[in-house]
């Protein structure tokens, strides 16, 4: 399959004028830059509002490196009083020198500084009620106006967090829509599961990691510090580990009786046992809250020695094997860890955890369990001992929520991505959600959407493999064909849109579609596309290759509200050849071709579609031509029936001819004789 | 059968009029000529000749009847050579039909045929037309085949 270039054009664009235009209203200073709103994933500026000059703006120009959560920014964009830093609008700028397209957000500024620009600068300690009241009352109220859309913050931590009008005025909390969920959350402020992961792994996570990092938050507040400073990322997950989220930041220090339920509440490492908005809200509105107790973790009253270190917290030993595979692989056939599994695995675990352990015993009897078997048993194995924790598979660790971001992570790199991808053709999300027990943090369809990406991965053809899976996790990822790339195509519009000012740079030829262009198009388009995609793949078949393409782009342009493309039509034109020479009817392929050039007269990929790939008059034309061969063959046998006959015409003529002869004579003699007789008789 | 009825007819006419079957037995000399020498066992030489011959001798049988069906009428008209060339004539006629009528039939046929392997040839024509080569696939021999079997 072709691979289209980066249209030279796009190397060539004129440098960054001083100010770029959003929407037509909105303008963004280039040269206005303004450090201090910067966030992680992206720099911010100063802008205008062009009808609204009065409010004070600035816009975040996203970092092309990671997806931007775009769907939770057009949602955001109809809250007048979010509790949180207002998103006012966003769309897509053109940006940079390359004049690539960068999606960017427009805020109104808020009235006060930053917090703190970074955790390691201390804050003043706040009271028990300036916390309850300018920091954890707005927290919540934003956090109760996310759970419509379903989505969690995620960002909530110091550096995101601005000053009000005054020093009693509630504290801001920042934005959370310009990098992927959690991505820059620290350790400090994620739970141990989502701790345990890498960034780009964390998942999008729900309310109750929000409420977590509410509550770390509101004890960095009450000390003025970091609970944790100067520990290393692993060792606060150790700490949390081993003593529980609260005793490991809380430590010895004395906590205020009123702070200490909320604390004790919102650093439950126990998800079920957490509290909830609600029970925030409770104790804000000053009542009691309901405890709930924790699911105790499973610990065993023996060690199991690990790389040196003895582990009695079946978590702690999957964190282990996850961080030296190598050693996990020859430790998951240790007999002595199926016994010790026994005695420390829940037992609603048990099952699947001796299952894994019998799995070892295999391998240890056999040479080898084929390609993944080791790695697999090992990824099985840290499910079973932490089935609320990452997937873990050769060092990585991934959430199961977190799948799609740690695959755009890796974009740019093959070798991650396979690596990533590797997770779902091992099938782990389907042992993950099995362990569950119908619980977890997913939505209902998700464990029917991770099947199907493992069958996805298992198709080799353009719209398939890695890149769906790609754009299947990431609704919100630009397309990322080295073509599309810098136009930031995130939707079925914008992607035709793209491809037809490409399409108008040069007189192209070949396939406009490459492999990333495929997949997107699948995952934004669903069954629609998918007998088109089988054809693109069809390697033994150059016409039937051109007519998926042409049906791709046909159902993208009947999706869209764009009706005419003229260029994108003059290329596909030239691939109709191919598509209209599989017709065998001579006469129907010139009215295909007439017809053809109509629509891409008309700019119609859509009508060259529905009259180039129609199966209908596909399944006439060959069972027409069957037919047409059989009366050529039957043409044939009776001519040649006839040259046959002809050495006989002599004897045939002969007989006939003699009957005829006599049957003449015959009849003249009755003639005759009726004559005469009538003669006589008259 | 034809020997039958022939001899039927014969019998009965010798039996209804000895003149009638005397003018029959020596006009129809021509038709037994034919027959004899038809080497077809169907004997249409005969059956062509016959009529002709017959109809050519029917007038000669009526003016017998009509003169009292007598010896005297009977030799009247056996010695008029006219009677006998009439009926040799039209028995030459018969033989003309028989030999004449199969080089007219054959011609027919073989017109007729080669006008429908004229049309069979334009439609083949048009068949390639329409669907190119690819219909004709080597099925030239299969269609001779197909031809001699049947």
């Amino acid at each position: 399959m072709a691979f289209p270039q980066r249209a030279k054009e796009q190397a060539a664009a004129p440098p960054q004028a001083a100010e770029a235009l959003l929407d037509e209203r909105y303008q963004i200073s280039v040269d206005g830059a303004l450090p201090e709103w910067d966030s992680p994933a992206a720099k911010a500026f100063a802008a205008v509002d062009l009808q609204r000059s009065t409010v004070p703006l600035f816009a975040l120009v996203c970092e092309p490196a990671m997806p931007a959560r775009t769907e939770l920014m057009t949602v955001l964009r109809r809250f007048e009083r979010p509790a949180m830093l207002r998103l006012v609008d966003w769309g897509f700028v053109p940006w940079g020198e390359g004049g690539s397209r960068r999606v960017v957000a427009i805020f109104e500024q808020p009235a006060g500084a930053r917090l703190t620009p970074s955790l390691e600068m201390p804050v003043p300690p706040m009271t028990v009620e300036r916390i309850a009241e300018q920091a954890l009352r707005p927290i919540a109220t934003a956090l109760r106006i996310l759970v419509g859309p379903k989505s969690a913050h995620r960002a909530i931590r110091p550096d995101n967090l601005f000053h009000g009008a005054t020093s009693k005025a509630p504290l801001v909390l920042g934005e959370c829509v310009t990098a992927p969920a959690g991505l820059h959350q620290p350790v400090l402020f994620e739970s141990i599961e989502r701790g345990m992961a890498e960034p780009a792994g964390r998942g999008a996570g729900d309310v109750g990691d929000d409420l977590y990092a509410a509550g770390v938050l509101a004890l960095y507040l009450l000390l003025g510090q970091d609970p944790a400073a100067g520990k290393s990322d692993e060792e606060i997950l150790a700490a949390k580990l081993e003593l529980g989220s609260y005793a490991a930041l809380v430590g010895d220090r004395q906590i205020p009786r009123e702070l200490m339920e909320p604390l004790r509440g919102l650093l439950q490492d126990e998800p079920r046992a957490r509290w909830s908005l609600d029970d925030l809200d409770q104790w804000l509105g000053g009542h009691r809250t309901r405890v709930r107790k924790p699911v105790p973790q499973s610990r065993a009253a023996r060690p199991f020695s690990f790389n040196g270190k003895s582990y009695l917290d079946t978590r702690a030993l999957a964190l282990a094997f996850g961080r030296d595979w190598k050693a996990a692989s020859l430790a998951v056939s240790d007999p002595r860890l199926a016994k010790w599994i026994e005695r420390a695995v829940r037992e609603d675990l048990r099952e699947e955890a001796l299952a894994v352990t019998a799995a070892a015993k295999v391998r240890r009897a056999s040479a080898s369990l084929g390609a993944g078997g080791d790695s697999r048993l090992v990824a099985n194995a840290c499910l079973v001992l932490d089935p609320s924790g990452p997937i873990r598979l050769n060092g990585m660790s991934i959430m199961a929520d977190g799948l799609g971001t740690a695959l755009a992570a890796a974009r740019d790199d093959p070798a991650r991505m396979k690596d990533v991808a590797e997770i779902l053709r091992l099938e782990l999300p389907l042992l993950w959600y099995r362990l569950q027990h119908g619980g977890g943090f997913v939505g209902p369809n998700w464990e029917r959407r991770m099947r199907r990406l493992s069958q996805y991965l298992k198709q080799a053809g353009p719209g398939y493999g890695v890149e769906r899976c790609l754009y299947e996790l990431n609704p919100s990822l630009p397309c990322q064909s080295p073509v599309l790339r810098d136009a930031h195509v995130i939707g079925l519009d914008d992607f035709l849109a793209a491809l037809e000012a490409y399409a108008a740079t040069a007189d192209h030829d070949g396939l406009p579609l490459d492999r990333h262009m495929a997949a997107f198009v699948g995952a934004r388009c669903g069954g629609d596309v998918e007998s088109a995609l089988a054809a693109l793949g069809d390697r033994n078949d150059g016409a039937r290759v051109a007519a998926g393409a042409i049906a791709l782009l046909g159902v993208v342009q009947k999706r869209t509200r764009i009706r005419n493309l003229p260029h994108l039509s003059r290329w596909m034109g030239k691939l109709t050849a191919p598509v209209i020479a599989g017709f065998r009817n001579r006469p129907l392929r010139q009215k295909l071709r007439a017809q053809a050039a109509s629509m891409v007269k008309a700019g119609s990929l859509s009508g060259l579609h529905k009259i180039l790939v129609n199966d209908r008059l596909r399944r006439w034309d060959a069972n027409a031509a069957t037919l047409a061969r059989a009366e050529f063959t039957a043409l044939n046998t009776e001519i040649a029936r006839y040259e046959v006959g002809a050495r006989q015409y002599i004897l045939r003529a002969r007989s006939t001819g003699h009957l005829i002869a006599a049957f003449l004579s015959g009849a003249i003699a009755l003639w005759a004789l009726v004559a005469l007789v009538l003669n006589y008789v008259a | 059968m034809i020997h039958a009825t022939g001899i039927s007819v014969l019998i009965a006419v010798l039996v209804i009029d000895y003149a009638t079957f005397m003018l029959l037995a020596f006009g129809m000399v021509p038709t037994l000529a034919a027959y004899l020498s038809d080497p077809d066992p169907r004997k249409f030489a005969a059956r062509s000749v016959g009529g002709l011959n017959f109809a050519a001798l029917a007038p000669y049988g009526v003016r017998l009847w009509t003169q009292g069906h007598s010896e005297q009428a009977l030799f009247d008209i056996a010695s008029d050579m006219n009677v006998w060339l009439v009926v040799l004539l039209a028995s030459a006629g018969g033989w003309l039909l028989h030999l004449g009528m199969p080089i007219v039939v054959g011609t027919v046929m073989r017109f007729r045929d080669s006008r429908r392997v004229v049309r069979l040839e334009a439609r083949k024509t048009a068949l390639i037309e329409e669907w190119g080569d690819e219909i004709t696939g080597g099925r030239a021999s299969e269609a001779e085949e197909g031809a001699a079997a049947s």
